[in-house]
Order: C-alpha cells, then sequence, then structure tokens
C-alpha cells in the first residue's frame, strides 16, 4: 500500500501528507442550495497513489477542486482539508495561490483549458521556474530545464511549439509537465485520459504513474472508470450521489468489493478479455445527493435493500482490516455478493450465426475524401475511408474498432446514405445503396426498412419539441400504414426497449442519458430493421447505463433477430456483443476475424497496441506498460 | 442552439441584467397599450383623427386638445392615437411577409445545399449589397408614391436578412442527429422542414420578427415622411411628424408626440427582440 518511505515535511503523524475531515461541498444558485458533497473524510499519503472513482455527478471533479481552493463560483466547501497541519479552507486565496503549484498541483480532463493558446510549450512549462535563490531563471537555463521538463514527460521536441499543433495526448502531457514546474508534492488529476483515445489513454495514466514512482509524489486520481483505478492506484474511494460508500486497498477491493454500488460497478463495467454469460446492472440511475440525504444512497437501486436502509444514511464502517463500507447489511449480504459475481463472471461462448450464402450488407473498397473544410482551397483533402471493405452476415452482430478519426463513422453514415461515398460499392439486402440519391423510391424504402442507425450523443437525437409518442408514432405511420393501433405500436416499442408505455407522453427534456437512447433504439426498431448501426451507442452514458443498454441490445438480439454493426473504440464492449470484428486504423481495415481471435491474438501492430491500452491490475495477467 | 437544452438558472440573473429586465417589462406593457389602442382607440379618441376646427385654428396643450392642433386645428393627441393603426399595420405586414419568404427560402436554402442554396445566397447578397432605403425612395420616386408599394419594398428588403439568419440555424439543425435519424427513418422532406426542424428555429424567427417590426417602422415612417408613402393629411405618425415640422415653435407638441411615439414603439420592440435573442444564445451555450 503506502510507501515505506521515512515521514517527510508536513506529513502527520499518521502519515498522511493531505488530509480532508468532514468535508462538505454545497451549491447556492438563486435560493437554493443544493449538496454536492456530504461528509467526506479522504487521506493521502507520501508517495501513494489514491483514487477517487464515481459516476458522472457523484462529486468527484468538485471534490478535487475543493482540497486546491478551486471551487467555481456558486460553490462553497466546509470541513477541513489539511496540509503541513493548515487548513486550506480556511486560507486566504494569496496563500493558496503560493501553495497551488508549489505543493499541491491539478491537471484537468481537458488539456485545452489548462494551456496557454498563445504560449509555446516550453515556456509553459518553465515560466515559472525560479533558481535555488528564488529568481527568475535566465533565457538560456530556462529553456534547457523546459526542455528537460518536457523530456520527463516524454516530449521533448514540443518546446518551441504552440499547444494548438500538438494532438490531444500531447498536450495532456504538456499539460502534465506543467502542473509539475513546482515540483509538488500532491497531483490531483481528474479524469485526465477521458478525452483521449483509448491507446493514448493507457499512455497518460502509464505516465502519471510512473511520474508518481520516480518523483515519489502522491497522486490522487479523479476516474468514472473502477478499472482504470484498479490499473494504478494503491487505495481507493468510491463515490456516488456525493456520499463515499466504499474505501479500501485497490487490490482487495478488486477482488471482493464490499458494497454493492462497488459491485454492481465492477459488473458494469465488463472485461474486455472474455465474454460474459450475463451482463448485470444496477437498474435506474444516478440519484441527486438531496434526494438520498437521510437514506442509504444506494437504497432505491439495490437489490438487496430493507427498510432498515432507509432510515438514515450509513457512515463509512470498518469492515475486517483496512476496509471501509457504508453499507449496513454487508456482513448479511456477503456472500450472496461473492456468489452473484461468481455466476456473472462465467465466460461465454460466442455462437456465430451460420454462414449465409450472401450477406446482408458488403461493402467493396469503399472510398471517402472530405475536401478540407477548415483551410479552404488547395490543401490537401482529408481521406477518411481509404478502400474499406467488410461485410455483415444475415443476423450477424459485427464489430467496428478504432480510434476517433480513423473513419468509423463515416463508414456508418455512407451505409445509410447520410454521406455520399467517393468510390466503392455497397450492396445492402441485393440493392446498390452507393448512392442514396440515385435510388428509386422503392428501394430506398426497402433499404430504410432493413438498415438502421442509433447515434452517439442521446441529447440530441431526439426532437426536444417532440414527446417520445409523437416520435415513434411518426414513423410507424409511415412504414407501417396498414396497422391501425398505432397506440398499441407505440406502446409494444417501449415494452421492447424496457420502458413504461406512460412515456410516450413525455419530452426529451425529462429523460435521463440512458432513457433517451432507449428510445432512439425504439424508434429505429419501429421500422423492423434486420440490422442496427449502433455508432458509439453507450459511450456517453454513465457508466452503471451503459451496462443496462448493452444488456437491451443483446436481450433484443435474442428476441427479434436483429443484427448489429457496433461501432466502439471499447474493447470491452465489442467483446460483449459481437461475433466478428473489423480493427479500422486511418481509414483502413487492418484486422478482422473472430472477437475472440482478435483481441486475444491480435496480429497487426495497432491491434496489438490497442489491446494492450486496456487497463490492467496487477492481479490480471498482463502487466501495465 | 434553440431549445436543445434548457438553460440553468445561474444564467438567467446574469442575462437580464445584460437587457435589464425593467425596461424589457416596460416594453412589454408600452406594446401592449399599443395593441389596445389599435383595437380600441378610436372609441377613446375624443375627435375624429380628420375632423378639421378652423375655428380654433392652431392651439397649444389645453384641457379639450391634451396636445393641441396642428395648423388646421385637429386635435394631435386624437390623431396620435388613430396613428398606432398605420404604425402597427404596415411593419406587421412587412414582418409577416418577410418571415414566410425568408422561413421558406432559408429553409430551402439551408436543408437542401447545393445549387438551390448557391442562388438563394447570391440574391441574399446581392440584396446586402444595394443601398436598401436609397432603391426604395429611387424606386418610389419612379413609380409614384403608394403605401402599398412602399410595403413590398420593404419587405422585399427585409427578407433577406430573415434568410440568412433562417438558413445558419437550418444549417446547424440539419446536422444533429435528430434530423439523421428523421432522415435515415425515411421521413418525407416536408415532415422533416416542418415538423421537426421549424418548430426549433421558430424562436429565433420570432426574435427577429421584433427587430424587423422596429426596422420596417423606421423605414415606414421615413417614407412618409418623405412624402414617399402614405397619402397626405393620414394620421400616420411620419406623415404627422412631417406636416407639423414647420409648426415647432406654435405647438411642439404637435411634432414631438408623432416623433416620440416612433421612437418609443422601435425601442420598445428593439429591446425585445434583444432580450429574445440573448434567451436564445444563453440556451445554446448551456448546451
Ligand atoms: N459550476 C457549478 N455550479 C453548480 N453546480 C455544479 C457546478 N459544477 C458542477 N456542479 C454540480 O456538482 C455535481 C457534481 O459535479 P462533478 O463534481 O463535476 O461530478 P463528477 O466529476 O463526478 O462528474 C453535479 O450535480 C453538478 O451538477
Ligand atoms: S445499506 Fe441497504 S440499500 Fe444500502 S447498499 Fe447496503 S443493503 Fe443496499
Ligand atoms: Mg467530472
Amino acid at each position: 500500500m503506502s510507501s515505506n518511505a521515512e515521514p517527510l515535511r508536513g506529513v502527520d503523524a499518521n502519515g498522511s501528507l493531505l488530509t480532508a475531515v468532514g468535508l462538505a461541498i454545497h451549491s447556492r444558485i438563486g435560493g437554493d442550495q443544493r449538496t454536492i458533497v456530504t461528509n467526506l473524510d479522504l487521506s493521502l499519503n507520501e508517495a501513494e497513489t489514491v483514487g477517487i472513482v464515481g459516476e458522472s455527478g457523484s462529486g468527484k471533479s468538485m471534490t478535487a477542486r475543493a482540497l486546491v481552493g478551486l471551487l467555481p463560483t456558486g460553490l462553497s466547501a466546509r470541513g477541513e482539508v489539511r496540509l503541513d497541519g493548515s487548513n486550506l479552507l480556511e486560507m486566504s486565496q494569496r496563500a493558496l495561490s503560493r501553495i497551488r503549484g508549489s505543493e499541491i498541483a491539478l491537471v484537468l480532463q481537458d488539456p485545452f483549458t489548462m494551456l496557454n493558446p498563445v504560449t509555446r510549450c516550453g515556456d509553459q512549462v518553465a515560466d515559472g521556474l525560479v533558481d535555488a535563490r528564488g529568481r527568475r531563471l535566465g533565457r538560456r537555463t530556462r529553456r534547457e530545464e523546459a526542455a528537460r521538463r518536457l523530456a520527463e514527460v516524454g516530449i521533448p521536441e514540443t518546446v518551441d511549439r504552440y499547444p494548438f499543433e500538438l494532438s490531444g495526448g500531447m498536450r495532456q502531457r504538456v499539460a502534465i509537465a506543467a502542473a509539475l514546474a513546482g515540483d509538488p508534492r500532491v497531483l490531483i488529476a481528474d479524469e485526465p485520459s477521458t478525452a483521449l483515445d483509448v491507446t493514448t489513454q493507457g499512455e497518460i495514466l502509464a505516465l502519471l504513474k510512473s511520474l508518481q514512482t520516480s518523483r515519489s509524489m502522491a497522486l490522487l486520481l479523479i476516474t468514472h472508470d473502477l478499472r482504470v483505478a484498479f490499473s494504478t492506484c494503491d487505495r481507493i474511494y468510491v463515490l456516488y450521489a456525493g456520499s463515499l460508500l466504499e474505501v479500501g486497498d485497490a487490490s482487495a477491493v478488486e477482488a471482493e468489493p464490499l458494497h454493492p454500488y462497488t459491485l454492481g460497478l465492477l459488473l458494469s463495467e465488463p472485461p474486455a478479455d472474455r465474454r460474459l454469460t450475463e451482463l448485470v446492472a444496477i437498474p435506474g440511475s444516478v440519484p441527486a445527493a438531496d434526494d438520498v440525504a437521510t437514506i442509504c444512497p444506494l437504497a432505491p437501486r439495490c437489490q438487496w435493500a430493507q427498510p432498515k436502509c432507509e432510515v438514515t444514511n450509513p457512515p463509512l464502517k470498518p469492515v475486517g482490516a483496512e476496509r471501509l463500507s457504508a453499507c449496513l447489511r454487508i456482513d448479511e449480504i456477503r456472500a450472496e455478493m461473492r456468489s452473484l459475481r461468481h455466476h456473472a463472471e462465467r465466460p461465454a461462448v460466442v455462437h456465430h450465426p451460420a454462414e449465409a450464402s450472401v450477406p446482408l450488407v458488403s461493402v467493396d473498397n469503399l472510398q471517402k475524401t472530405f475536401a478540407d473544410a477548415s483551410t479552404r482551397r488547395g490543401s490537401a483533402p482529408v481521406i477518411a475511408l481509404g478502400g474499406v471493405s467488410l461485410t455483415v452476415g444475415v443476423t450477424e452482430s459485427v464489430g467496428l474498432v478504432g480510434e476517433s478519426g480513423s473513419g468509423k463513422t463515416t463508414l456508418a453514415r455512407c451505409l445509410v446514405g447520410l454521406e455520399t461515398p467517393t468510390a466503392g460499392a455497397i450492396t445492402i439486402d441485393g440493392v446498390d445503396a452507393s448512392n442514396y440519391g440515385s435510388l428509386s423510391a422503392d428501394h430506398l424504402r426497402q433499404l430504410r426498412r432493413t438498415v438502421q442507425i442509433v447515434f452517439q450523443d442521446p441529447y440530441s437525437s431526439l426532437n426536444p419539441l417532440r414527446t417520445v409518442g409523437s416520435a415513434l408514432k411518426e414513423v410507424l405511420e409511415l412504414h407501417r400504414k396498414r396497422s391501425r393501433n398505432l397506440e398499441g405500436g407505440v406502446a409494444e416499442l417501449l415494452e421492447q426497449v424496457g420502458l413504461p408505455a406512460s412515456f410516450s407522453r413525455r419530452k426529451p427534456v425529462a429523460l435521463s442519458g440512458g432513457e433517451r437512447q432507449r428510445v432512439a433504439i425504439a424508434r429505429a426498431l419501429a421500422v423492423k430493421p434486420r440490422l442496427i448501426i449502433c455508432d458509439e451507442p453507450v459511450s456517453a452514458l454513465d457508466v452503471s447505463v451503459q451496462a443496462q443498454i448493452l444488456g437491451l441490445f443483446r436481450t433484443l438480439r435474442d428476441e427479434l433477430g436483429v443484427g448489429y454493426l457496433f461501432i466502439t473504440h471499447d474493447l470491452a464492449v465489442v467483446r460483449q456483443v459481437v461475433e466478428r470484428v473489423y480493427v479500422l486504423y486511418r481509414g483502413e481495415v487492418v484486422e478482422s476475424g473472430p472477437v475472440d481471435a482478435v483481441l486475444d491474438h491480435p496480429q497487426h501492430a495497432y491491434t496489438v497496441r490497442l489491446v494492450e491500452s486496456v487497463p490492467r491490475s496487477a492481479s490480471q495477467q498482463r502487466p501495465m506498460r | 442552439m434553440t431549445s436543445l437544452v434548457v438553460g440553468p438558472r445561474a444564467q438567467v440573473g446574469r442575462r437580464l441584467l445584460r437587457s435589464s429586465p425593467l425596461t424589457v417589462t416596460v416594453s412589454f406593457v408600452f406594446v401592449g397599450l399599443l395593441i389596445f389602442l389599435a383595437l380600441f382607440g378610436p372609441l377613446l379618441a375624443p375627435h375624429g383623427p380628420e375632423s378639421l376646427n378652423l375655428a380654433t385654428g392652431l392651439t397649444t396643450p389645453n384641457g379639450e386638445f391634451w396636445f393641441g392642433t396642428d395648423d388646421l386645428g385637429r386635435d394631435v393627441f386624437s390623431r396620435t392615437i388613430y396613428g398606432v393603426r398605420y404604425a402597427l399595420f404596415g411593419p406587421v405586414l412587412i414582418v409577416v411577409g418577410a418571415f414566410v419568404i425568408g422561413n421558406v427560402l432559408g429553409l430551402a436554402a439551408g436543408y437542401r445545399g447545393g445549387l438551390l442554396d448557391a442562388s438563394i445566397m447570391r440574391w441574399v447578397d446581392l440584396m446586402y449589397a444595394v443601398p436598401g432605403l436609397l432603391v426604395t425612395i429611387v424606386l418610389i420616386g419612379v413609380l409614384g408614391a403608394s403605401y402599398l408599394l412602399a410595403v413590398v419594398v420593404l419587405v422585399v428588403l427585409t427578407s433577406p436578412f430573415d434568410t440568412r439568419i433562417i438558413r445558419g440555424v437550418t444549417l446547424e439543425q440539419r446536422s444533429l442527429p435528430y434530423v439523421e435519424a428523421a432522415r435515415t427513418l425515411g421521413l418525407p422532406v416536408r415532415a422533416i422542414l416542418f415538423r421537426h426542424i421549424f418548430p426549433n428555429i421558430l424562436p429565433i424567427s420570432f426574435a427577429n420578427a421584433f427587430l424587423n417590426f422596429a426596422f420596417s417602422l423606421v423605414a415606414l415612417s421615413a417614407l412618409s415622411f418623405l412624402g414617399l408613402g402614405i397619402g397626405p393629411g393620414t394620421a400616420d405618425w411620419g406623415r404627422m411628424l412631417s406636416e407639423s415640422r414647420l409648426l415647432l415653435f406654435d405647438n411642439p407638441v404637435a411634432a414631438l408626440a408623432p416623433g416620440g411615439m416612433i421612437v418609443l414603439t422601435a425601442t420598445s420592440m428593439n429591446l425585445i427582440g434583444d432580450w429574445l435573442y440573448d434567451r436564445l444564445a444563453d440556451r445554446g451555450r448551456a448546451r
């Protein structure tokens, strides 16, 4: 767990460098006060990596900001945050800003917000540096120092470049180097890799971990991804609706979660190394802290909830040595939780549907070039697809993986006619679909009934002004002219996606992200398609909701026999829902085959990188790179 | 853009400060009063708009003639009230005309793109380039003064502004997944345009209509003032202003009343339009 280093300056009797006691964060907007975090105790030891894990809205980011006195206006923190024996919450802004950078530094999700766009990377890093006597460094030494520090984060060549010239991953490295400029003892990183590509994500986490070790600094990593926390952290804190639910050693929590929420989160994040028989999801969605202030915050979603769980908000209690859990019933249900996990994690066998002689969709040497709109005439066009061939069989579920910009979405849009390919052929159900504009009305209708699409962003994929019912009815009217009973049709569609019929009267504002995505799926199902193209359908959703939607995709497949072209950057997701997979890299298919074969024995260098970027904890076979 | 997300409460405060709630409220009240006067003004006006009181002649404000009379002895107060109808009628025609043309062309250009878009936008660019009011004056000078002609010319001059704005927001909506989903589902273009996109851009057109109103009122009044709009003797504010401008020393109210009404009406409409725009812009930012 923590290091064996001698206690250093500012370490209290328990060896903690930074501690929070009874931290509470409230927001006040207009007249009403909202709770964001309640009664949070946290300690961070010298040279330790601690993770705060929670879904969006749980209060992770605001906790991180409260620790460095950077809460946005309207938010205030109470309690204690101790560093070197003084309470940061009572310090003046002046004193705080001295501590920020030299003692505690913060790295945020979006590196752009932390970097000055008009300052060269070298200056971003070295500007504040002073020599031993507190004088600003000379130009020459400053540049050398900047180069040295950028080399520390692996990008010495960027000294003279501007942030906008760099990729997201490189920018994040510059931001990290800048945060480390004052040699802080504590680095707080809020979702530092979430905005990045999968392969880059792994690299940034590895970089943070190695910096933490080489500088013996304490690292507080904020993440929504339990597996990232397991792979990087020594200890983790599980935060939910503003309350801590579980605290413990990462390896111990991974071996056996001691709170139903942690278990649910763990099961909601399917592993990338095997297909699970059953995708267990926590029902419902994350509540607001104030709505669960006087009960166990998980009670409305917990399968083990009893009346006694709704009496108070249970505090963290020790369970065995060095573990804390806020579940009142943990001793009674521990065995049940263990067997649930055991049951859910049985690997499933992938069934490949019998190969049909003619595939439903076949794409042959498809090319799509975009004239670069941002830079006017004369510049090189962007090649989004450079000759892609693939097939999707009848009732087959096929995955398409690759990093952002690899052409996945362009391919999907070409398939449904939202984009016209530059060259190559698309055949869908025997119809030449290379150019939707030239199709006859009959053929167009046939294609619309064969292939549908579900988009990534559930918030903009529904018309905000129309009710769920009218959105579905409109499609039913168009495609099932003969059916009289439209209301019944709407209810049936909603039921298929696991929503009550009463939702038909709601407008999108009244729906959560997961519910909207269900409606979008129902809308696609309304035409009874044979294939649904899913473009990152769960990546905008909370982890626990992701699992629900993935489960829905599986169920629909079993019940309706619909096939999928499943586009994702997430290998774990792809492993759970498809039989075959194509790996797309810079507009070309670099590898394809049965999902097990490709993920277990990747051949192409890019696939190898992709597979290796999946976070793995020490207890899993392959070591972190 | 538009109504996809309702902005958080926090921003309401800042937004109202910028275009302070009091001025906007006053503007709304004032516009309400105008509508009331347009409907019931003739019942309230103490005198007819054309009734001459040659015996009285020109007087300053007094108990009987609150705003005094003009050189023909007509009651300025009554004429100002009657003028509300002209002040609303012409601009409303222009606003409605520009609204219809702007929305149809803007939706078509934004949604269809290609050659149609290019041609419509060339027309818009051209209309932006010509000095509008000058062209109007020349045109009316050649064709003869006529209120209807003034209205038609102003519709033609205003609609390019609407077209450009509507095209912009249509383009934005068109690339949103909900519109793309509608296309993929095979909904007819008509349904996509009028059932899906149009209601979402309506608030923008609406805000714009207020700004257009202010512009049209000022333009129409200016034409009347120049004698190129409504016929002589009519109780139209622009006309009254021009006919009373020589009376400034004998009865200043005869010129100040219609002039003030033009300024107040146009300002109110502008304030309301700006306020609506700000609200919409903030909504956009909340996304
Ligand atoms: N500037 C702000 N003003 C008011 N409330 C905010 C602000 N920023 C975040 N919140 C609220 O704080 C809560 C926790 O947010 P956050 O810490 O960002 O969650 P997480 O990082 O776990 O996704 C949410 O309910 C969010 O709406
Ligand atoms: S306290 Fe009750 S409701 Fe809360 S997690 Fe434990 S069993 Fe579930
Ligand atoms: Mg966050």
